[in-house]
């Protein structure tokens, strides 16, 4: 169930009833029901995987910190990573894998039949993978530092305000969470509510509202002008980011309201000035696994080579966090893109260029360079958002027409309404030094705030179509 | 004092940040044309009608529109009702086919008639479109009478499906009666308003936040709310039980003797200098082929085109992935179809 249907509230009110009204040693078994039913609710099948994948990797994990022998450890590790990216490639990769494979090899001549599987993407498996990864690598690594049962990782791993679309969470952070007592705090509920509504807000009515719209634009770009399809672009980086925030947001409140603490996955990303500060404020959960878990080791196993071995070591961390995102072409280019933008600092050196040397003005230059980096990340949202070459070649084309229409006015109206709203919730956030800014007013305008953004979001729900999360999909 | 900073006073702020918050939402509903306010309104004489000067942006169920009624209420490209001799005049009559609301007005197949009539023409062609949604053959005739037959057309092509031929009454509209052989049309009364509540609450319209509490409304209204809520448990039968309207071919019956004299009255019209043809979007039942006949009237079978092409192709939106109303691509195929067979009309 999505985070923005009636059903997943009705689902919501039930476990909060049932959770707190039951002892507190019983109340993992009753999240754990919950996990499953909430994630069944999409396919009972997908469940049956994840249970089964995670008990795996429980056993492992546990193996891995029962061991002193450092071979032995490390072989488990194997073990498990191999597993899980065993079954991740197969549901998520193997017909991409295929299908290019069979196309490079057609491109010399020979004739090859794609090895393809019908079968569907189970929903948020590169989330749970991951998230499952962090209890062997944090056992490898000896963060943990207690023992847990399967039960305990099982909720861990299935936990269902996470498990569709992040935060990813470590397991040296969660499980000793999950083995606390988390008794009923009317300040978790209020603070966890607040995160909720805010979330909401930022998904539904931004995300969900400028989706509707430029889906058309992106669908079908040969139908409109440079101008139009430019809009499109500008306004998908505040589609993506309010989507996917929100969705966080929303998934910390579930959590917060279960007495969970989950971390923040987004720290106001387009008021980065550089592309490397970017990465410290977008997706910071995955952005931060890929450091801990691909880059630090790589730049460790790269370390003889320099310069030249940190640029690999970026590289490769970023065309994977691109295929990550989906079997296809255009998120591994999505992922290069990145990692050359990061790379350039490296090859380069830090602060010298043109515009550093030129402006003197310390805020000048951190506007120009919040411009700059917001150019470059929009330049990689195209890539990110087509399906195909021909859609990008469309848009190319169209957009070398430098053609308007005649809804120019209408058009600017609407992005700078949308990039208004957007930046100001950014910067509140900034200004009250947190992502739950209802909780930092008084509790009337709070309250007043929330029941006016809760009226409007169900209205608005129950008059639409309920548009699925953009990250849900990986 | 202690007791009014205490008590009072949050309560005050309370209601303050509601009012605010209220006004914010419209703003924001505006200025992102998420909702806007009502285009249409109820008109006693008119029924659902567009309303002047109103912003349109429809997007989400199949395609985006985005547009402006113009100051004389009928969608897009604005003509005044007079007109010169070198202009030759053809007003679109139809439902939601016609008004279009699923794709720009530059890619109306109007507009794209438009300028391929304008090629090497010595007259100049002006097509208005007064397709609305809902409207039946009764609705389209009755905005041909009281709004296209101002504005002097030369041709007046009515748009026509067989489900057009059975009194929808999707929308509000007068009722017609037959009075000393001539269809009258009774105007719109508080009491024959599907719901005296439209009426009331008609203001609530003109604003953004209130039309999307009109639709959380008529939603409720309907019985489709459990329908949202339940999502996978809700059982699909109860909403199918509750149609209990009379079989498509028993309506047709009722209204055939209607339909008669809207055509009776059209022929009468079409030997009075303004042209009318009947566009058949799908094809008619025979006793209407043959009243049409009978009564003279022209007909262009716009479904033979169509038929040649599949659902998906002509009906399919990429971006919802829905098949609903014609997309851009039958728009371009029934402007060159509709090109074919008025071409003579413009040399006369």
């Amino acid at each position: 169930m999505q985070f923005n249907s009636f059903i997943f509230f009705i689902f919501f009110i039930i476990v909060l009833v049932s959770y707190y009204n039951i002892s507190s040693n019983k109340r993992n078994i009753v999240l754990l029901i919950s996990n499953y039913i909430f994630y069944s609710y999409f396919d009972y099948r997908f469940s049956i995987l994840l249970l089964s994948l995670t008990t795996i990797t429980y056993f492992l994990g546990n193996f891995i910190s029962k061991n002193n022998t450092y071979e032995l450890k490390r072989k488990f590790l194997i073990t498990g990573v191999f597993i899980n990216i065993l079954i991740l490639g197969i549901f998520k990769y193997l017909n991409f894998f295929s299908e290019s494979f069979v196309s490079l090899v057609n491109l010399f001549g020979f004739y090859l039949d794609p090895v393809t599987i019908s079968t569907i993407q189970p929903l948020g498996i590169s989330f749970y993978i991951f998230q499952s990864l962090t209890w062997l690598f944090d056992n490898y690594y000896e963060k943990i530092d207690k023992e847990y049962n399967i039960i305990e990782f099982l909720t861990f791993s299935s936990f269902f305000p996470t498990v569709i679309a992040g935060p990813i969470e470590r397991a040296h952070r969660l499980m000793p969470q999950i083995k606390n007592d988390r008794d009923f705090n009317k300040e978790n509920i209020k603070a966890g509510f607040y995160l909720i509504v805010y979330g909401l807000f930022r998904k539904v009515l931004i995300g969900d509202t400028i989706g509707r719209m430029i889906n058309h634009i992106f669908a079908e770009p040969e139908y409109f002008t440079s101008f139009e399809i430019l809009a499109a672009i500008l306004l998908y980086a505040i589609q993506i980011y309010n989507d996917f925030a929100g969705y966080s947001s929303i998934a910390r409140g579930a959590a917060k309201m279960l007495g969970f603490d989950i971390m923040l996955n987004f720290k106001q990303p387009y008021f980065a000035d550089s592309v490397t500060d970017f990465w410290r404020r977008w997706h910071i959960s995955f952005s931060t696994w890929l450091r801990d878990y691909i880059f630090y080791p790589l730049q460790l196993k790269f370390r003889y080579y320099g310069r030249w071995g940190n640029l690999l070591a970026i590289i490769l961390t970023f065309l994977l966090c691109g295929i990550w995102h989906g079997a296809s072409w255009n998120f591994v280019l999505w992922g290069l893109l990145h990692g050359i933008y990061l790379s350039i600092p490296v090859l380069t050196g830090q602060g010298s260029s043109f515009i550093n040397n030129k402006i003197n003005n310390s805020s000048t230059l951190r506007i120009l360079s919040i411009i700059k980096t917001f150019i470059l990340v929009l330049i990689a949202w195209i890539l990110f958002r087509i399906e195909n070459w021909s859609t990008l070649m469309t848009l190319v084309n169209q957009l070398v027409l430098f053609s308007s229409g005649e809804f120019v006015a209408r058009f600017i109206k609407i992005i700078l309404s949308y990039y208004f709203v957007s930046f100001l919730l950014d910067y509140l956030e900034i200004k009250f030094q947190t992502d739950n800014i209802l909780l930092k007013l008084t509790p009337a305008v709070a309250f007043g705030i929330s029941l006016i953004v809760s009226i409007i979001v169900l209205s608005y729900l129950i008059t639409s179509d309920k548009a699925p999360f953009i990250y849900a999909r990986f | 004092m202690p007791d009014f900073n205490n008590k009072i006073r949050p309560i005050l702020i309370f209601f303050l940040t509601v009012v605010f918050s209220v006004i914010f939402f419209e703003i924001y509903f505006r200025l992102t044309e998420i909702i806007l306010p009502s285009f249409v309104y109820d008109d006693p004489e008119l029924g659902r009608t567009h309303k002047a000067g109103s912003l349109v942006n429809l997007v989400g169920a199949e395609g985006f529109y985005m547009g402006k009624i113009n100051s004389y209420g009928y969608p897009a490209k604005e003509y005044k009702p007079q007109k010169s001799d070198n202009i030759f005049r053809i007003a679109l009559i139809g439902d939601s086919y016609v008004e279009g609301f699923q794709l720009f007005e530059r890619h109306h197949f109007a507009r794209l008639l438009e300028k391929e009539f304008n090629k090497d023409s010595t007259k100049i062609i002006e097509i208005l479109n007064f397709g609305t949604g809902g409207a039946d053959f009764r609705g389209m005739y009755l905005r041909h009478i009281k709004i296209a037959k101002k504005f002097n057309p030369d041709l007046t092509l009515y748009f026509i499906k067989k489900e057009d031929l059975i009194n929808k009454d999707a929308i509000p509209m007068p009722e017609p009666v037959l009075k000393a052989d001539s269809i009258v049309f009774m105007p719109l009364k508080a009491d024959k308003f599907d719901s005296k509540i439209r009426q009331s609450f008609a203001f609530v319209r003109e604003y953004s936040t209130g039309n999307l509490f009109k639709e959380v409304f008529e939603t409720i209204y309907t019985g489709r709310l459990p329908e949202v809520i339940f999502d996978k448990f809700y059982p699909d039968k109860i909403l199918s039980s509750k149609n209990n309207l009379d079989s498509d071919s028993e309506l047709e019956d009722k209204f055939y003797s209607f339909n008669e004299k809207i055509i009776e009255t059209l022929s009468k019209l079409n030997q009075t200098g303004s042209k009318i043809i009947l566009v058949e979007v799908e094809e008619l039942p025979e006793k209407y082929i043959n009243l049409i006949k009978a009564y003279n009237l022209e007909t262009i079978p716009l479904y033979k085109e169509l038929k040649k092409h599949s659902k998906y192709e002509l009906n399919y939106w990429k971006a919802s992935g829905k098949i609903g109303h014609w997309n851009h691509k039958a728009h371009i195929l029934i402007s060159k179809f509709l090109l074919k067979y008025l071409i003579n009309y413009r040399q006369d």
